[in-house]
């Protein structure tokens, strides 16, 4: 059974996008510090992707974990750090521990990608009806 | 396909614009408070009487989000 989302609206300087959003509960998996971030759902991405400050919050000791560089297709490859973290999309009652690179310099909100969210989810998107579903795929 | 904005969606997305490159607390996608920084919002949340919240970073409204990222 799936969850369904709507997208979001965004105005930007060339009118109204919509973007697909969801809440995401992080947390730390020595500790289970948490926090809760809207983040985007990204099929460019590899892998999950969140500012740094996201780490710094939750408690990670970000340099501790395997160091990555990140390539936009502009912009000079930034430095990230990969950990295991806890994920749970709110509204659906799974919970998974997921890898999570926190990246420095990010100007986004998390970007949920390929490894992680897309290998635990099918995710079908219908921008006729303005919304999303997320199903988990079960083992 | 056009997809026509509802006047709701207008309003949020126009709510949203105000706190561009910030962060910000939202509770029920209402905005509560916003910072330059996390900490910085999470404080201001506090301050007016939020624990529980959610957090999102608003992009810029003049810059056309395409960002394939690969390690």
């Amino acid at each position: 059974m799936g969850v369904r989302f709507d997208f979001t609206p965004r105005s930007t300087y060339d009118g109204m996008k919509y973007v697909p959003l969801v809440d995401v509960l992080f947390s730390n998996v020595e500790h289970g510090k948490s926090l809760k971030i809207e983040c985007r759902i990204d099929s460019g991405a590899d892998e999950i992707i969140l500012p740094a400050e996201v780490g710094i919050m939750l408690g990670i000791t970000l340099q501790t974990g395997e160091r990555l560089e990140f390539q936009g297709f502009t912009q000079n490859p930034v430095a990230g750090y990969r950990h295991n973290v806890g994920m749970q999309i709110l509204g659906d009652a799974h919970t998974y521990t997921v890898p999570c690179s926190f990246v420095f310099g990010l100007k986004t909100t998390g970007l949920l990608g390929i490894r992680g969210l897309f290998d635990n989810y099918k995710i079908l998107f219908d921008l006729s009806k303005k919304q999303f579903e997320l199903t988990p795929i079960e083992e | 396909m056009e997809i026509k904005p509802t006047t709701e969606e207008l309003e949020r997305a126009k709510e949203l614009q105000r706190y561009e490159n910030k962060w910000v607390a939202l509770v029920d996608k209402q905005v509560v408070a916003s910072g330059e920084t996390m900490e910085e919002t999470a404080k201001n949340a506090e301050k007016a009487g939020y624990k529980d919240f959610i957090f999102y970073l608003v992009p810029s409204s003049s810059v056309s989000y395409a960002l394939p990222i690969w390690g």
